[in-house]
């Protein structure tokens, strides 16, 4: 390693280094967290269950306990970059 | 603000309590395009029931979210958004943690220890989730410390159970520390972080060892707040100076011990739509309250019994 550099009071990232993907730490746990109950049968709720609730896209990121990188969408990326 | 951008509709069911205490925060809300209705209501049945059976109440979250879901479920092409606690909000919120890691690996600093605010434990869970990965991959260590009012203490004094997300029962149910879905604040209770529960993954990693979790006072927190200020200009909201608190406490313990530590932790927001509780702080008014074990257990007793 040559010299160490100079840390600056504040670090600021460039629209580049804005993160491509969210990460999900289910994915490195041994112990998941537990699943959501339907509180009428007391069974895991699914995909189907959640439907009237949630959006499509957002139902398969909460059952999702194995992906450990999901891509953030472009509008969304687009979206960060402003703000 | 998303909603503006996409062009989407969106209905802001918000605590009758922090609609009429924080107006700015409803102002800011509509500015953006959204509509918002003080909870309960009388536009839901969940929201007219609670009314009758609680004449007068000032509302929770847990009540929001009812008639949220109530409307999501029956109204054409809307859908429930929250912003917390569940698993899809945390993932989003991994963004915090992402950038913050980003920002220190340019400068090759690893942080010792980690500390956030919890209230539904979604910006903890995506300001730690990069760092814990490490950790549950045997990769680094880092002590991590979720930081919560003493007048709301899901982690430290919660029960870790199957509970309601939501106080009219029509949510699914979620394992998690929680001090039951009945539980309601204290109203003197000004700095945040209200929510019964807690998020389902901090909830297992916690009870794994992963974490600690510590409750604090609000007089002690704006004390924090205050000397954040005039230290380093930023005024931070409450909620977040909950892990400032700690983070001084943590800070003030190295400097007794000569040791150094590198303590990593999440500004969450500004705190100038809290004036009211910073001026109650000013003015030597502000009180702290900390739930009896009785009126704990008066909520816990309504817990569901899940047997699996
Ligand atoms: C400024 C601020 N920080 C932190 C939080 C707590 O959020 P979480 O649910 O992610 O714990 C809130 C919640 O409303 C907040 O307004």
């Amino acid at each position: 390693m040559g010299e160490e550099k100079r840390i600056p009071y504040k670090i600021y990232l460039s629209e580049d280094e804005i993160p491509r993907q969210w990460y999900n730490v289910r994915a490195d746990m041994k112990n998941k967290p537990a699943p959501l109950l339907n509180p009428g049968t007391l069974k895991p709720m699914t995909f189907d269950d959640l439907r009237p609730v949630f959006c499509d896209e957002l139902i398969k990121q909460e059952l999702d306990d194995t992906t450990p990188y999901i891509d953030i969408p472009d509008e969304i990326m687009d979206f960060y970059k402003m703000y | 603000m998303a909603s503006a951008y996409f062009g989407i509709d969106c209905k802001v069911y918000m605590v009758k309590v922090s609609y009429e205490q924080k107006p700015f925060r409803r102002e800011v809300m509509r500015t953006y395009g959204a509509s918002v209705t003080p909870s309960p209501s009388m536009e839901t049945e969940i929201g007219r029931k609670i009314n009758a059976e609680h004449p007068g109440t000032t509302g929770s979250l847990g009540c929001a979210i009812s008639e949220a879901v109530e409307v999501a479920t029956h109204t054409e092409g809307y859908r429930y958004v929250l912003g917390s606690v569940l698993n899809q909000v945390l993932l989003h919120q991994t963004v915090i943690g992402l950038e913050a890691k980003a920002a220190l690996d340019k400068y090759g600093i690893k942080p010792d220890m980690i500390i956030g605010c919890a209230g539904g434990g979604s910006n903890l869970g995506g300001l730690i989730s990069p760092f814990m990965g490490e950790k549950l991959r045997g990769e680094n260590d880092y002590q991590i410390i979720a930081v919560e009012p003493a007048s709301c203490p899901s982690f430290t004094r919660g029960k870790y159970a199957y509970d309601f997300c939501d106080t009219g029962m029509v949510c699914p149910l979620a394992k998690m520390y929680t001090l039951g879905s009945n539980f309601i604040p204290s109203a003197n209770h000004a700095g945040g972080l209200r929510y019964h529960g807690m998020s389902p993954i901090l909830s297992q990693l916690y009870d794994d060892g992963l974490m600690e979790a510590r409750s604090v006072e609000q007089t002690s927190v704006f004390e924090a707040a205050q000397q954040f200020a005039r230290v380093e200009g930023i005024l931070p909201a409450p909620e977040s100076s909950h892990a400032i608190r700690v983070v001084i406490d943590e800070a003030l313990k190295c400097k007794e011990t000569g040791e150094e530590k590198t303590i990593l932790f999440g500004l969450t927001g500004t705190g100038y739509f809290d004036m009211v509780a910073y001026q109650k702080y000013n003015d030597g008014v502000m009180t702290d309250y900390i739930p009896t074990d009785a009126e704990l257990q008066k909520s816990f007793d309504t817990l569901p019994k899940v047997n699996i």
